[in-house]
């Protein structure tokens, strides 16, 4: 909606005589551009911090806001679904994610302390590559993808791409939102791909991890020290909110921004909140239900992608009809796929349990 | 010039310092955060190009991106478990092959005898043992919690 006043004040701004609104609306064109430049050179430099800051620990959270910074740039680009996904997942479990490593890495460690600066002493040599060459490869690799990016934006965009092609057939694709259609309709088979790629790397992290030695509750959940006041009333409060926001962004995904992967995003949020502060604890194998949940998303995507084949011709193809009710059978399904692998991956545990308070 | 041109320039600038990060920093912690800052900047590239069209906006890079996010928190978690299992087997916070500049460093001395004294066959690099066996004591004793509470 942004844009389109954006649009409508570019397009205004054109037409319009010398009248006080067409100034008016010029001013407002002049004040998105200014956004939008000020918004470029904030990702900017929280980027070069984040690869060049001083100090990790500060690098780790400047990468947070970069995230943030990046889904707002998003939806100035007219990508709420992305906007919400990358605040949910880039931003906020990734960033979980690094902060929890940053602990086990550099926290732990006696010689490298959360302050030290980690760049190396002046008149050592800072880098085993030298500063021009990788100056130059960066600009190389800038330039390029700037070069890709300014051609194809300036092309002549071709009459039928994929994408109207969606937008025509968004009737038949059971749902309203042109994102969730492409993905869980025209394109299900990127999807299954996603969610077995999830499901590998949670395997993968298994094999390698260490047993149950990761991202444990803060030092105040030791047995002999007692929980700071507010925790219990703010679990509280933001338990039940993050399930009704999750139950929303999933029932959205149909016809506006959201679907499974946003709701899953902050399903998993909730979980990695419960087990920073005691409420889930880690264990060792996770139960039958964990399983069949973490295996759900593929198995029950895949049965009937291949039920399609007999019932309405094509593989990944729902029968006519059926289209709204399969989607969002397997969104919710997907949705909890996704969670929980993502809350144990940030658990670095095998599976969860409730703590027995 | 157009709104997706100008953010398109912007994920060209991203790419550099993704790549300048990558190649400059030592440490896994950086070098995955220049990766992931490397993949956002393809990501604002196919989300700028979505936004070319002067009619429509194109929903099929938009859900590329939104697999591609999942795709890339899910290899950021592997390279991290990765990272901090290669810190707790030798204590470094950087590959091996980065240690030409190595001497300059003089926190990194020990950490470097001790990975030398690995490569070697040498025993187990001094202060390590403790610390590992600290790691399989807490193990356990989660795992006595955990039967208990079954």
């Amino acid at each position: 909606m942004i844009r389109a006043l954006a649009d409508d004040a570019v397009s205004g701004a054109a037409t319009g005589a010398a009248t006080g609104a067409a100034t008016d609306l010029e001013i407002a064109a002049l004040l998105w551009w200014a956004f939008d430049g000020l918004l470029a050179l904030g990702l900017l430099g929280l980027a070069y911090q984040v690869v060049a800051g001083r100090q990790l620990f500060r690098s780790v959270v400047l990468f947070i806001i970069y995230g943030l910074l990046m889904a707002v740039a998003w939806a100035r680009l007219a990508a709420p679904d992305l906007a919400l996904a990358e605040a949910a997942i880039g931003a906020g479990l990734t960033g979980a994610l690094l902060l929890s490593a940053y602990r086990n890495l550099i926290g732990t460690d006696g010689e490298e302390g959360p302050h030290a600066p980690i760049t190396p002493p002046a008149g050592a040599p800072p880098m085993t590559v030298p500063r021009w060459a990788a100056l130059f490869a960066a600009a190389l690799a800038g330039l390029l993808v700037a070069g890709i990016g300014w051609v194809a934006v300036g092309l002549q965009p071709p009459e039928q791409t994929a994408g109207r092609l969606a937008l025509e057939q968004l009737a038949e694709s059971g749902v309203e939102n042109p994102v969730t259609a492409v993905l869980l309709n025209f394109r299900s088979i990127d999807t299954i791909g996603e969610v077995v790629v999830l499901f590998v790397a949670f395997l993968a992290a298994r094999v390698v991890a260490q047993e149950l030695d990761h991202a444990g509750p803060g030092d105040w959940l030791r047995a002999s020290q007692r929980e700071p006041l507010l925790v219990g009333p703010l679990i509280a409060f933001i338990a039940p909110m993050a399930v009704l926001v999750t139950g929303y962004l999933l029932w959205a995904g149909g016809h506006q921004p959201g679907g499974a992967f946003q709701a899953g995003a902050v399903l998993a949020a909730l979980a990695v909140l419960l087990r920073l502060t005691g409420r889930l604890r880690p264990r060792l194998e996770p139960t039958l239900l964990e399983r069949s949940v973490l295996v759900g998303g593929v198995v029950l995507f895949s049965a009937i992608g291949l039920a399609g084949a007999g019932l309405a011709g094509a593989v990944l193809e729902y029968p006519p009809g059926w289209d709204y009710r399969l989607i969002l059978l397997i969104e919710t399904v997907l949705t909890l796929s996704i969670a929980l692998p993502l809350a144990l991956l940030f658990s670095g545990s095998g599976g969860l349990r409730q703590e027995v308070r | 010039m157009s709104q997706a041109a100008f953010y398109a320039l912007v994920a060209g600038a991203l790419t550099g310092i993704g790549i300048y990060g990558l190649i400059t920093q030592r440490h896994l912690l950086r070098r995955v955060l220049a990766v992931n800052i490397l993949g956002s900047s393809v990501f604002l590239l196919l989300v700028a190009l979505a936004r070319r069209h002067p009619d429509y906006v194109d929903p099929v890079p938009h859900a590329m991106v939104l697999t591609g996010i999942v795709i890339a928190v899910s290899a950021t978690a592997f390279a991290l478990v990765l990272a901090r299992r290669y810190h707790a087997a030798t204590g470094l916070t950087h590959l091996p092959e980065d240690e030409e500049s190595e001497e300059a460093l003089a926190p990194g001395l020990l950490n470097r005898r001790s990975l030398a004294d690995r490569r070697s066959g040498g025993g187990p690099p001094p202060g390590q043992p403790e610390r590992r066996q600290g790691a399989r004591r807490r193990s356990d004793e989660d795992r006595r919690s955990d039967e208990g509470a079954q």
